[in-house]
């Protein structure tokens, strides 16, 4: 047993507990295994003690108490099963069952319905009512919440949830007494995140999903417990379908599981239908022609293995180049690099991580020798001041912006946000509102921001005494480094005064236990890898790296963006992170693998694409990557396709890029196959097969195997687990969340001034400042919190929820343009004489900042993407494509460029 | 799904005055919580419009940092908030038991009738309003009416068809929204 700060010991039906001081008496019962009936109590919610069920005789208490919010106390004697509790019980019980329907044969919670477990166990077989039951009106809620509030037993826990935990809010108590109803303002449709946990929370039946309603007993569905595949959160969900359809009927996810401990968000709740989606790709098709005709297995395997040797003996193996995409799993991403490596022979293998995340796992790796988090969602929650820079947390990571919403909201952390965000109320939760002093700031400038408070950590002495007292060569180095940037540049860049700046600095470095999260607004965005750089010098001198309790955490979009590149799916990194210039390393694999590997470091996506271009590069093998769909134009992409002689596309879907393949594989789902995904804390987490894939689709560690197989270099595994246990052996030394000491060490020592001069030169100010499109506005395109990627696309319902992509933009830049909600607006770059341009409609969100708009980049086809400007990191490769400056106008009677495409798109 | 904020600055009917705007800002400064006031926000709403307006709630709610949903289900909790129109006289008949007892059913049938209205309904004149609460709190002069700001106590039926002739000629003093209960006890 765990030793307890401060016991208290009591006694609860005759059994003696200790328990830790604050507990509450329902709790310690159920630590004790004693279970007190209860209805509106909750693990997720705090205690509001308004059911009535939990009552319990306490000695020398001359009522009876709710035990549910009642604390214990030393030598306490509870009784839960006295004849007057028990009395209690069933007189509650009586009163809930007045009102309650017996409609438990056609309720979708029946057979786990808390309310029939209750009364099973509780209540009389009798009532003593026979009034007639209040029936409230039936009236329409939402098309993905059904509302039956004549089950309601007003336990009020849907509501405090959202408040609580999601910090939303969209439902209330309307009335009062027996009349009370679950409701929206004036009735209205229900607008919020749709996370769903509304549903999930409810006890009985009053709230339950619309999507899958009366499709299923709940008794009859096969659960399987994964991880969801949409982002880097890393959430636990149930799977739950039925065999006989091969179909998932619904998610839901247990209260006491996972990384999320049973939240989820709306990609999680609702998304699931892009699992059966009838745009799957059912068999492999290969190009005849000019046309995909479908092809049996054995021979499409066969004609990919000949025309990849062919190619191999024409031009070498560095003629052919692989992309996997960050949504495979860690056994999927090791097999391909070593499909590419040994059987192919060639070193050019990247993934989906190149786009972003790639910047922070170069920067970090040099720091503290990997790029996970150091801060796991736990020290989010337990931190004192939280830093969110670069991330519209809601949006690009739902959960992980819980965990920030219950640091603030149930310890009372100070936040600072940072970005160009101000305050907004509605449906979607919004964390500038949780922070007492955000750092609204120029868009764009978020680097300049980081690159200011380092600044401020220095000239305000504010460096950890560790760091300042072991790496003074490295300090006094910062110090001069900063002084190339003078505060007035700092706040002209950034719109932010230096005081605020530095009260910010003063705060991070000040508290007992700090956490910083950054995301795509600057790993996204020209400079991203030098903005992570600075970031890690910030984190170093405030101490973060070396407080317990503290850190600096990196933000993945895709969910398995950190398992990829730890598996070595990256040009610069073998699998364990090790560079593969590092000879000693280089070795040690081979003595594992017992094969000769490539010692050339490869090319990444974005150079791949280039030497295609060049025709240096002949096949290109593409596993779950749609270049061309999310690419914009100017980056050449469609020019590097065709100039392939050989493009290979492994997906679930026919993508854009598909179109142009001579091959198309089909690959299984996520919820097809098993396998371990790795969140951005770093936890390695299992999934598991739900269903039989789709057709002929096949798990792609499979169809890997099968290849090397007709490549005559067997990499033979009968399951992925087999893959999984090779992981484990090869990567003896994985790093973890724990940081290296001698890469740290190593790195403050080898830090050249230069290099740290270079970082903080103010430069001519961001991409986005300097615009090349010439407009006034900022343009960022920006991820939505029902959407990820195109992946989502696929789901019907996320496409219900948001099926088209608007500009958002702060009401007085709409008002400067005419423009009203829903009103069609043209962007225009300019770049040099030539112009382009996009109409989409508009949307105003006051949270934006003036002088900013955003575009989701899961709508391609509306052409923003075309507007962004297009270059690529010298150091990382990664491609920045995410920001521009526009001209914005009112569109007035044309048509959306979105909807015009997309049913040419479409209409396949 | 159009996911707007509810602090948009769309066009929208008016809601609270400018200077009940200022009055709730100033008595929000009053609470370390701006939502505290909800209630001050709620009578300010009333007291102008006469009944608690969608528009007046919006604004409450974005002055005090809430939801409108959290307004609405504060608003929708105290009996004494209307959230449709009433009439200019409110008529409120208890109906708890020492009023029941003491003839409140023929009263209201007697109100009813004379009004030619029902229980919850106002007078297509929009001259009156009529319902019933719970216990007005003086029960000792059952059977009590509630009208406006005035308690009428131990009613009668000739009193009540006196009143009314008096109502339809006069307007009534205007103060009908605010909602402190100042019974003046009058027999
Ligand atoms: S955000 Fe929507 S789905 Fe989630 S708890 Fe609130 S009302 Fe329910
Ligand atoms: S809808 Fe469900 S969770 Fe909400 S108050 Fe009613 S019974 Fe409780
Ligand atoms: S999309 Fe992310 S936050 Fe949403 S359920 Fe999946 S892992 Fe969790
Ligand atoms: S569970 Fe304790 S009062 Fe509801
Ligand atoms: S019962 Fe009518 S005033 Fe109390």
């Amino acid at each position: 047993m765990t030793t307890l700060k401060s016991p208290v010991t009591l006694t609860i039906d005759g059994k003696s507990i200790t328990v830790e001081k604050g507990t509450y008496v329902i709790d310690a019962a159920r630590q004790a295994g004693i279970h007190i009936p209860y209805f509106c109590s909750h693990v997720k919610l705090a205690p509001d003690a308004n059911c009535r069920m939990c009552l319990v005789e306490v000695e020398k208490m001359p009522k009876l108490q709710t035990s549910c919010n009642l604390p214990v106390a030393e030598g306490m004697v509870v009784r839960s099963t006295s004849e007057k509790a028990e009395q209690a019980h069933k007189s509650v019980m009586d009163f809930i069952l007045a009102n309650h329907p017996l409609d438990c044969p056609m309720c979708d919670q029946g057979g786990e319905c808390e309310l029939q477990d209750r009364t099973h166990a509780y209540s009389d077989n009798y009532s003593h009512y026979t009034e007639a039951k209040r029936l409230p009106e039936k009236r329409y809620f939402s098309p993905y919440i059904e509302r039956e509030m004549s089950r309601c037993i007003t336990c009020m826990r849907c509501v405090r949830y959202c408040d609580e935990v999601l910090d939303v809010k969209a439902i209330a108590a309307v009335n009062r007494g027996d009349r009370v109803e679950i409701s929206t303002f004036m009735d209205r449709e229900l607008d919020c995140e749709f996370c769903g946990g509304c549903v999930q929370i409810c006890p009985v039946g009053a709230f339950t999903n619309r999507v899958a309603l009366y499709d299923y007993r709940p008794w009859q569905l096969k659960k399987t417990e994964t991880v969801c595949a949409y982002c880097a959160d890393g959430c636990t969900l149930t799977l739950e379908s039925k065999v006989s359809e091969n179909q998932i009927v619904r998610v839901t996810s247990d209260w006491e599981k996972g990384r999320n401990l049973g939240d989820l968000c709306a990609k999680g709740f609702f998304g699931y239908h892009m699992i059966n989606s009838p745009e799957r790709v059912a068999a492999p098709m290969i190009r005849q022609d000019g046309r995909l005709v479908e092809w049996p297995w054995i021979e499409a395997i066969e004609a990919a293995a000949q025309r990849l040797s062919e190619i191999k003996r024409r031009y070498g193996a560095e003629a052919i180049g692989g992309v996997i995409s960050a949504r495979c799993t860690n056994e999927e991403a090791y097999l391909f690099q070593k499909l590419l490596r040994l059987a192919i022979g060639t070193p050019h293998v990247d993934s989906s991580a190149r786009d972003g995340h790639l910047n922070s796992v170069r920067a970090l790796t040099r720091v503290a020798g990997h790029g996970r988090m150091t801060a796991p969602y736990e020290a989010i929650e337990a931190a004192r001041v939280v830093m969110v820079i670069g991330a519209d947390l809601t949006e690009t990571n739902p959960i992980t912006a819980l965990k920030v919403k219950a640091a603030v909201r149930k310890h009372g952390a100070n936040l600072i946000t940072v970005g160009p965000y101000l305050k907004e109320i509605g449906p979607i939760s919004n964390l500038v509102n949780l922070s007492q002093a955000p750092l609204t700031v120029t868009p764009g400038s978020e680097s300049m921001v980081v690159r200011a408070l380092v600044k401020a950590v220095v000239e305000e002495r504010l460096i950890e005494p560790s760091v300042a007292a072991q790496a003074q060569t490295y300090v006094a180095r910062v110090e001069a480094a900063v002084t190339q940037l003078p505060w007035p540049v700092a706040e002209a860049r950034t719109g932010l005064s230096a005081d605020a700046i530095k009260a910010a600095a003063r705060s991070l470095s000040g508290a007992e236990r700090a956490v910083v999260l950054f995301g795509p607004e600057l790993t996204r965005q020209a400079g991203g890898y030098d903005a992570v750089c600075a970031l890690a010098d910030l984190a170093i001198l405030t101490g973060l790296y070396s407080k317990p309790g503290s850190g600096l955490n990196p933000l993945c979009e895709e969910n398995n963006e950190m398992g990829v590149v730890e598996m070595g799916a990256a040009p610069e990194f073998l699998p364990g992170l090790i560079d593969v210039r590092n000879e000693a390393a280089r070795l040690r694999l081979r003595e594992a693998w017992k094969e000769e590997l490539p010692s050339a470091t490869g090319w990444s996506l974005t150079q791949m694409l280039e030497e295609a271009r060049q025709g240096r590069l002949k096949a290109l093998y593409l596993v779950g990557e749609d270049p061309l769909g999310s690419l914009p134009a100017s980056s050449g992409v469609r020019q590097a396709l065709q100039s392939l002689e050989l493009l290979i596309c492994q997906d679930p879907f026919l993508t854009e890029t598909g179109r142009l393949a001579h091959l198309v594989l089909p690959a299984a789902g996520f919820a097809e196959k098993e396998g371990t995904f790795t969140n951005h804390e770093g936890r390695v987490q299992r999934v598991r097969r739900a269903l039989e894939p789709v057709g002929e689709a096949l798990p792609d560690w499979d169809i890997f195997g099968q290849l090397a197989a007709g490549l005559g270099h067997p990499l033979d595994y009968a399951s992925a687990g087999e893959i999984t246990d090779e992981i484990r052996r090869v990567l003896s030394d994985r790093p973890d969340g724990r940081i290296d000491g001698a890469v740290m060490a190593q790195y403050l020592a080898d830090l050249t001034a230069e290099e740290l001069e270079a970082r903080y030169r103010p430069g001519p100010g961001a991409a986005s400042e300097r615009g090349r499109g010439g407009g006034s506005m900022t343009l960022v395109i920006s991820q939505s919190l029902f959407h990820s990627g195109k992946l989502s696309r696929r789901a019907s319902e996320l496409m219900r929820i948001e099926p088209e992509g608007r500009l958002q933009l702060n009401p007085s830049d709409a008002e400067r343009l005419g423009v009203e909600d829903g009103d069609m607006v043209r962007l225009r770059t300019m770049d040099g004489s030539a112009s382009r341009e996009a109409v989409v409609p508009a949307v105003r969100r006051a949270k934006i900042a003036p002088g900013f708009c955003r575009f989701p980049g899961h709508f391609p086809e509306a052409g923003v993407k075309e507007l962004v400007d297009w270059s690529v990191d010298p150091v990382t490769q990664t491609p920045y494509f995410r920001s521009g400056r526009v001209m914005i106008e009112k569109a007035v009677g044309a048509a959306a460029t979105a909807s015009v495409q997309a049913a040419a798109r479409e209409g396949v | 799904m159009a996911h707007t904020p509810y602090n948009g600055s769309s066009q929208r009917p008016a809601g609270l005055s400018e200077a009940a705007r200022l009055e709730l800002i100033e008595t929000a400064k009053r609470y370390p919580i701006k939502r505290s006031a909800v209630l001050h926000g709620l009578r300010l709403v009333q007291r102008e419009a006469g009944f608690v307006t969608e528009a007046g709630m919006r604004d409450v709610a974005s002055l005090l940092e809430m939801t409108p949903h959290e307004v609405y289900d504060v608003a929708t909790f105290y009996t004494l908030f209307h959230l449709r129109p009433k009439g200019e006289y409110l008529i409120q008949v208890c109906r708890t038991l020492p009023c029941a007892l003491g003839g409140a059913e023929s009263l209201l049938s007697h109100l009813e009738q004379r009004l030619g209205i029902r229980e919850g309904q106002t007078t297509p004149d929009g001259k009156f309003t009529l319902v019933t609460v719970e216990c007005l709190a003086a029960c000792g002069k059952a059977p009590v009416m509630q009208v406006n700001d005035d308690y009428h106590e131990a009613v009668t039926t000739e009193q009540v068809d006196r009143l009314i002739e008096q109502w339809h000629r006069t307007p009534p003093v205007q103060d009908a929204g605010n909602a402190s209960t100042r019974g003046k006890g009058r027999g």
